[in-house]
């Protein structure tokens, strides 16, 4: 049960980064925009490697010539990580995959993937199915329609996953203001804030933090 | 299981409310608008103060000086009750909150907080790991979106926690029209049925009931 599982924390989890590729963000029609889900990810990404929480990242279809490779700005945010190339929508298919998660040495993974209901559902059912504790990013995920991704969700959720967003999971890592992450942590929700104005008003920031956003930016 | 927790009364549960600072509210962007959340959250203080039920009250990060202390027109309701402040976001990290949350003798926790996935969600999760049954406000919480907030609520309902509204709070703690909390109970809800209407039209409220709030105040 879900109600066992308590507060995670940047020393137990693995981040899992799924098919973030350009064909996939055209297509998505779902509640979160395809910019918004793109800063989302780079946000996840920049704090897992200030929080030192190992990335696993995968794509599909690149090798064999017909979907281009991971969006280059959220690659950019992966400096040295190898995304793992596979055939099969269901990333646990892959051994390779399932070696690089299984070699994070963590049994809590934290996923975001494209499509909500086919690439993301397959591999946290998987992961649940192979005795790991999941967790997904409802915001930096997104299907072809808005159906399709509350199916996913809805799926998911039943299965026994934890939904969570993507400042839940960078709040969820460092935890506390007081505490060894609170620098990088500030570093990365600086950085955040100040990205999100660019893409969206629909997020909800206020007056001193945008005053700090950009009082951290001018120095 | 949920289906075994039964109707919970004013003897039974405490209320713990976290975090309703003017940054918080001010980047609400959920369903419930800020300023009916903090109506909704005035009225929880009332109606645990006239029923007898023991209320936590904490803060986050104003000691440290990055936070305003809790919203004024909620304080004022709260005569009596101490913040604690913390720097974690979750607050059961914090030593004075454990204490102060077992101190009430309550094993039953009702919670509001602001933000939705983030504060509330730990402090609530972290609540039933620990073995306290806990119920949710979902109308005096809010987040920084709508799919945010919705997030949490779901991430709260599938660990076992129980979502509730403070209408529906309210009743379950006086229950009885003829019972001995009848009077306060009549007291709290006519204040609450006059004050709606100068928020929000979009909550229901009978003729009848616009009439008794008003004979209530003018007498």
């Amino acid at each position: 049960m879900n109600r066992d599982l308590g507060v995670w924390t940047n020393e137990d989890c693995a981040l899992v980064l799924i098919d973030y590729q350009p064909e996939q963000f055209e297509s998505i029609r779902s509640e979160t925009p395809a910019d918004l889900i793109e800063l989302n990810t780079r946000w996840l990404a920049r704090a897992a490697k200030a929080f030192d929480v190992p990335i696993v990242l995968s794509t599909v279809g690149v090798g064999s010539g017909r979907l281009s490779p991971t969006q280059p700005a959220i690659l950019a945010e992966l400096d040295r990580i190898e995304p793992i190339d596979r055939s099969s929508m269901n990333s646990f298919e892959d051994p390779v995959f399932r070696e690089a998660v299984a070699a994070t040495g963590r049994r809590r993974l934290i996923f975001g993937a494209l499509q909500t209901e086919v690439c993301l559902t397959f591999a946290v059912i998987e992961a649940l199915k192979a005795g790991y504790d999941a967790q997904f990013v409802t915001d930096a995920v997104g299907g072809r329609s808005e159906i399709a991704h509350l199916t996913g969700i809805e799926r998911l959720s039943l299965a026994g996953a934890v939904p969570n967003t993507a400042l839940g999971v960078v709040a969820e890592w460092f935890r506390d203001w007081g505490g060894p992450l609170a620098e990088p942590a500030r570093e990365v929700l600086g950085w955040y804030l100040a990205e999100v104005p660019k893409v969206t008003d629909t997020v909800g920031i206020a007056e001193a933090e945008a005053a700090r956003a950009q009082a951290a930016l001018a120095a | 299981m949920n289906r075994d927790l039964g109707v919970w009364t004013s003897e039974d549960s405490a209320l713990v409310l976290i975090d309703y600072q003017r940054d918080q509210f001010e980047s609400i962007r959920s369903e419930t608008p800020a300023d009916l959340i903090e109506l909704n959250t005035r009225w929880l203080a009332r109606a645990a103060k006239a029923f007898d039920v023991p209320i936590v009250l904490s803060t986050i990060g104003v000691e440290s000086g990055t936070n305003g202390p809790t919203l004024p027109a909620i304080l004022a309701d709260l005569e009596g009750v101490e913040p604690i402040d913390r720097t974690s976001t979750n607050s059961f990290d914090s030593d004075l909150f454990r204490e102060a949350v077992a101190a009430t003798g309550r094993r039953r926790l009702i919670f509001g907080a602001l933000q939705t996935e983030v504060c509330l969600a730990f402090a609530v999760i972290e609540a039933l790991k620990a073995g306290y049954e806990a119920e949710f406000v979902t109308d005096a919480v809010g987040s920084r979106s709508e799919i945010a907030h919705r997030t949490g609520v779901r991430r709260l309902s599938l660990a076992g926690a129980v979502p509730n509204t403070t209408l529906a709070v309210v009743m379950e703690w006086f229950r009885d029209w003829t019972g001995p909390l009848a009077e306060p109970a009549r007291s709290v809800t006519g204040w609450y049925l006059a004050e709606v209407p100068k928020v929000t039209d979009t909550v229901g409220v009978s003729d009848g009931e616009a009439a008794l709030a008003q004979a209530a105040l003018a007498g």
